[in-house]
């Protein structure tokens, strides 16, 4: 399986990052790389002789539904970029802009 | 088939959002109760900190398969946790904890009265559990939206239907069938206006007999019962208008407005709603033993549409009758327990269609008058203590202060009078006044008697016993 530089430039899109001329070519060539990689493990016959190794328990563990918050070191209107009467504010998203007058 | 104007056949899928009736969040320990100050209930997992880690909830878990349980849903034993990665900024990890390639259940169904088709099967896809993403207010500042991030991380199902429903009204029954299930079950609260329960659709038209789906259109933003009708109405609408002059429609995410009643296209969260699902890799696989499913299914009441055929073979009520006291759950165990207090069982479902109904819509969903007092209140008619008219006023004093009706009703001096000694004096009386009618009578206008025996309801103040007041009329009359 390969990588075409459109299938890299999708990705790139979807990941919200700029990709130049000059590092096209070396994603492209790198991320076939790691998929020829993965084929060739996708190749080892699976048996019970042979299990995937997963780390971690087997099945997820559940807490008791309790009311027990994990305490922040500080509260949000420290580290929030922008805060203002209790909210995080962004920019305004652009659908719910009125239209200039 | 239900054909909208035009030759048009309406097809809508729904999405449905639930929130689990949970104390605390899906993968943390905060508050999941709404209405707290704003960015209060949030903590280093739901805010989506470095190194924090997801613990799911058990409640929330045993929520989810009761659920499924109850919409006929084939549980899987096992199913992953995926991240749904998109940018958005009321959803601080980048992700959110959904389910995607392996969901909790498949393949379930929810029966509901159609009011075009009668009873009909909607089809249940899938049934996942996922975490919510908090609030963006756009209103709340001029230049700027303020998030609130308290609902980042409350618990949800996500139910997701065939494109099965052919109208609006149609989509709206299964709605309000699915919350009757729902809130029996004790699965949520299924409040449209605290957002507990939210609604997306999927809407396209086609020619009536064409077997191929026609585009459609992913409507978002309907927050309540009666906008899910009026949202799905304008948008079908809209497609049939734009197919009949020429146009095409094109598949996108618009949002309802409810103040212009129109649609209006939302702008993508996520330019190809290429989500890149993969399994959480902060979450092993949910494994539901059997013991664990067979729990949860032995915690499940008798739901609605079980209880509305019981209803009526072992009380002999109409489907109707049965349909409006199953449709909520207080009100189904408070009509047995009227019943079970020694009231005929169908004279009991009249007093509770339609008194202690009206009465409860005006006092705050409140059943005022208790089970043994009105099975008391009825016996009273019965037994010819009191006429209909006299219990109505002792049941509005009883759910005002309270008592016990015998008591109210001789307080209140309803009680009816059997004395043939004393009725017919009140007959005399009004036969004395209405000396015009009673010529009338006599020479053969009989429909005059239920005008007389009304008479002497009000001059005996309703006391009077109105069958001996007939039989006495029509002994005096005939004279």
């Amino acid at each position: 399986m390969s990588v075409t530089d459109e299938d890299v430039l999708k990705i790139a899109r979807l990941a919200e990052l700029d990709v130049d001329e000059e590092t096209l070519p070396v994603l492209t060539e790198q991320m076939s790389r790691i998929l020829e990689f993965v084929a060739q493990i996708s190749a080892v016959p699976a048996s019970e002789s042979a299990k995937p190794f997963v780390p971690g328990p087997d099945a997820v563990r559940f807490r008791p539904d309790e009311v027990k918050p994990w305490p922040l070191a500080f509260g949000p209107s420290e580290f929030a970029p922008a805060f203002k009467a209790g909210f995080f504010v962004v920019p305004k998203l652009g659908q719910f802009e009125e239209p200039e007058a | 088939m239900t054909v909208a104007g035009g030759g048009w056949e309406t097809v809508i899928g729904l999405e449905t959002h639930v929130q689990l009736r949970t104390a605390s969040k899906m993968f943390c320990g905060c508050s999941a109760a709404f209405g707290a100050p704003p960015n209060t209930n949030v903590c280093p997992v739901c805010l989506g900190l470095p190194g924090a880690l997801p613990v799911p909830n058990e409640q929330a878990l045993k929520l989810a398969v009761r659920a499924a349980l109850a919409l006929g849903c084939t549980l899987h034993p096992k199913s992953v946790f995926a991240r749904k990665n998109y940018f958005y900024p009321d959803l601080p990890k980048g992700y959110q904890i959904s389910q995607f390639e392996q969901p909790l259940a498949t393949q379930g169904a929810l029966s509901y009265v159609s009011p075009e088709r009668g009873l009909t099967t909607a089809t249940i896809v899938r049934l996942h559990v996922e975490e919510d993403a908090g609030k963006s207010l756009h209103d709340r500042f001029p230049k700027e939206t303020a998030i609130d991030l308290n609902r980042c991380g409350v618990p949800l199902i996500e139910i997701v239907t065939g494109p099965d429903f052919r109208s609006p009204p149609e989509a709206r029954r299964y709605l309000q069938t699915l919350k009757q299930v729902l809130e029996y079950a004790g699965i949520s609260d299924c409040d449209m206006e605290k957002g507990s329960l939210r609604v997306d659709a999927n809407v396209s038209v086609r020619r009536a007999g064409a077997t191929a789906l026609g585009t459609k259109t992913e409507v978002k933003n309907i927050n309540s019962f009666a906008y899910v009708e009026k949202a799905l109405t304008v948008e079908r609408d809209r497609q049939i208008a734009l197919l009949e002059g020429g146009g095409v429609v094109e598949q996108q995410t618009l949002l309802y407005d409810s103040k212009t009643n129109g649609v209006r296209p939302q702008r993508s969260k996520e330019q190809s709603h290429d989500y890149r699902y993969f399994p959480d890799p902060d979450l092993p696989p949910l494994a539901l033993t059997e013991e664990f499913i067979a729990q949860q299914q032995a915690q499940l009441p008798e739901l609605p549409a079980t209880k509305r055929e019981r209803f009526m073979t072992q009380y002999a009520l109409s489907v109707n009758d049965a349909d409006v006291l199953t449709g909520d759950r207080a009100v189904a165990d408070y009509y047995e327990a009227v019943v079970h207090a020694g009231a005929d069982a169908k004279l009991a479902a009249n007093w509770v269609i339609n008194e202690v109904l009206a009465d409860a819509k005006t006092h705050d969903e409140q059943l005022r008058v208790p089970p043994g007092a009105l099975a008391q209140l009825i016996g009273l008619v019965r037994g010819g203590t009191l006429s209909q008219q006299a219990a109505k006023r002792v049941f509005a004093e009883v759910a005002e202060r309270g008592g016990e009706p015998r008591n109210v009703a001789e307080a209140l001096g309803v009680v009816q009078v059997g004395d043939s000694g004393v009725v017919a004096g009140w007959v005399t009386e009004v036969l004395g006044a209405h000396p015009q009618e009673v010529v009338r009578y006599k020479q053969g206008e009989t429909k005059l008697m239920p005008f007389f025996v009304g008479q002497v309801m009000k001059v005996s103040r309703g006391k009077a016993d109105p069958k001996l007041a007939q039989r006495i009329l029509e002994e005096k009359l005939a004279a």
